[in-house]
């Protein structure tokens, strides 16, 4: 397998050779072309980088540890990748960034069932993500010395390994820290959320991918070097330094433990066990969405029918109370002449009534009982009963959702509502009242609400 | 061929597969960059892409490295009775509720300090006004938490000692949290 570049580091004298000296001589460390360039770095330390080997001093750093660490890591990002790049694709004909050239999943309707995939999606996406960052924070803090060994390179090899590293590490704290801010709403970063999460997460791939086709045999050998199961089972009092390691992160100079290594796992998996607990009650909801303690979605608007999550206030989106009172009409538009409907209009027609969630891409939820006309009653109306799509639009004078077009599936599915009521209640104006989109398994922010007109396109009724 | 890979390793420092991989990265890293250099946020992105990395690097590790070197250098420095020395030490009961308020000071800062107090009205109706009170509770709890499972601690150990004067055990430890 492919030997790694990062062991050519200089020896102990435990006489352990590394895979990567291929002439098979013990002496001393390698050097690529051009040698004396590297020889010449060795030497030009930099005063207080030279001592580093001797800063480091914990007694359980190690392969094995961080071995650990990057099995996890290595089992569960690529769910939070997939996730993240299935809500790409959620968001239909109009995803967030746009034009994204190459870099996406092969297009598909995203489905209307069942009705919590979104949810279900962004909650993983979300959680697992809050979830992984006590694990990246110990996988970094486990991999710190290489982080200021002495020289940086001994080859091309090990330069170009160290520029692939700064994709992964810098990919991984980017996405934690935009996507961290996006669920608390802090945009103090002055781009667009999705744009940024979404190309961070190609460069954060692009370092990923690497590096686990780079060390995924260090790894394995590393896990393979200790039996976890008698980790589990080692006390403080016989916690022993792992052996010295190529890769130099077995401290050379080692403190006395405080802490056994099974404690170092559980210490990092309570926190993350910490990080569930306050967050999962966002995604959850019900009687578990206080437990989000700090979070906005954590927080609860009281017991009346329309007492649940709020995306995006009335006042906030620009909407005027006299535009959605009496004299509001939606206007319907398709294969015949353009119709418009008061509120008691639709009021009259069918209506039906589905147990939908809204989910946002910020990985909240919150399930309600919507009452309504089913879009695809509506659509029927213009004279087109197989839309193509169904182009939604709001009250809202400003802002990136205040469009939105449903795909022919997203129309046609049967709890596919244009509501008006919600849990036995008028909608709130806040809820989006006259009227607001509410289709299952759709991303929250395109249930379009204070709607205006809806545009159904399609092959007319034969 | 053989001595034309050994030539090539020599060379480059590593296998030609890991050569590919670093192709395979870095083009992909270019094709993002292409896609994204037109962009009026891309310097700002970069700056923030850099910036993490830098202050996770030189400012998170390091600070808590620091920290826990400073609590652990005050306990040795803290006068012990002969009767103490073997008393069930008291690091990990600081330093587990410590790392937990921590953690949830990091990941929540936004909401914690108020940062975006106008987006989250906007976005939800309600205010962030609850989180430093809650995170101050937490914190607490943790602490108290800590304390009495070291209160707890201390007497079983004393209990222990005192049945057997010739006990030879270390103080064992049990995964808190």
């Amino acid at each position: 397998m492919t030997p790694t570049a990062g062991s050519g580091s200089s020896r102990r004298d435990s006489g352990e050779v590394s895979d990567d000296m291929a002439t098979g001589k013990r002496a001393g460390p390698a050097y690529g072309f051009p040698a004396p360039l590297w020889k010449a770095l060795e030497r030009h330390r930099p005063p207080g980088i030279g001592a580093s080997s001797r800063w480091w001093r914990s007694p359980l750093r190690g392969p094995w540890l961080t071995s650990v660490f990057a099995l996890v890591l290595l089992c569960a990002l690529p769910i939070v990748t997939l996730t993240g790049l299935l809500s790409w694709v959620a968001y239909g004909s109009q995803p967030i960034p746009g034009d994204v050239g190459h870099l996406h999943l092969p297009f598909f309707s995203w489905p209307t069932s069942p009705a919590w995939l979104y949810r279900l999606n962004q909650g993983i996406h979300v959680i697992l993500g809050l979830t992984l960052i006590p694990v990246v924070l110990a996988k970094l803090w486990s991999v710190a010395p290489k982080l200021v060994a002495w020289p940086p390179a001994r080859s091309i090899a090990q330069v170009l390994e160290r520029l692939s590293l700064f994709a992964l590490v810098g990919g991984i704290l980017f996405e934690i820290v935009t996507g961290v801010a996006n669920i608390q709403y802090d945009y103090l970063f002055g781009f667009s959320f999705y744009t940024a999460h979404y190309y961070g997460a190609w460069v954060f791939i692009a370092g990923f991918v690497v590096h686990v086709a780079i060390k995924l045999p260090r790894m394995v050998t590393s896990l393979r070097s200790r039996s976890l199961r008698k980790e589990l089972r080692t006390p403080l009092s016989a916690t022993l330094p792992e052996p010295s390691d190529p890769d130099d992160l077995v401290a050379i100079n080692p403190a006395e433990p405080t802490m056994s290594r099974r404690g170092a796992l559980a210490l990092v998996g309570g926190g993350s066990l910490l990080v569930v607990a306050v967050t999962a009650g966002q995604t959850i909801g019900g009687l578990t969405r206080r437990t989000a303690l700090l979070l906005p979605r954590g927080r609860t608007y009281g017991d009346g029918p329309n007492d649940f999550q709020i995306n995006r206030t009335a006042a906030a989106a620009g909407i005027k109370p006299a535009d959605a009172g009496a004299g509001w009409r939606l206007m319907v538009s398709g294969a015949s002449a353009p119709m418009s409907f008061s509120r008691s209009e639709l009021l009259a027609m069918p209506q039906h009534t589905a147990v939908l969630p809204i989910a946002c891409v910020e990985g909240w939820s919150t399930t309600q009982s919507w009452t309504g006309v089913r879009l695809r009653d509506l659509a029927a109306l213009t004279g087109i009963t197989t839309p193509d799509t169904a182009d939604v639009q709001s009250l809202q004078p400003a802002g990136s959702f205040k469009r939105a077009i449903l795909l022919s599936n997203q129309v046609l599915d049967p709890d596919s509502l244009l509501a008006l009521r919600v849990n036995g209640s008028d909608l709130s104006l806040d809820h989006g009242y006259p009227a607001r989109v509410v289709v299952p398994a759709l991303p929250g922010v395109h249930n379009t609400k204070w709607v205006k007109s809806i545009t159904f396109a399609g092959p007319p009724n034969a | 061929m053989r001595s034309a890979l050994q030539q090539f390793r020599r060379f480059y420092g590593a296998s030609p597969l890991h050569l590919l991989a670093m192709l395979a990265c870095f083009t992909l890293l270019a094709y993002v960059f292409a896609l994204t250099r037109d962009f009026s946020t891309a310097p700002r992105m970069a700056i923030w892409f850099l910036g993490v990395v830098l202050v996770h690097d030189l400012v998170l590790l390091p600070s808590y490295t620091a920290v826990d070197r400073g609590f652990g250098w005050i306990l040795r420095k803290l006068p012990r009775g002969s009767s103490e020395r073997r008393t069930v030490p008291i690091v990990n009961y600081v330093r587990i509720p410590t790392l937990a308020a921590g953690l949830l000071l990091l990941i929540f800062l936004p909401g914690i300090s108020k940062q975006a107090p106008r987006t989250v009205i906007s976005k939800t109706g309600l205010s962030e006004n609850p989180f430093f009170g809650r995170w101050l509770v937490l914190t607490a709890v943790f602490f108290f938490i800590s304390a009495a499972l070291y209160a707890v601690r201390r007497l079983r150990h004393g209990f222990a000692r005192s049945r057997t004067s010739g006990d030879k055990d270390p103080p064992r430890r049990v995964s808190q949290k």
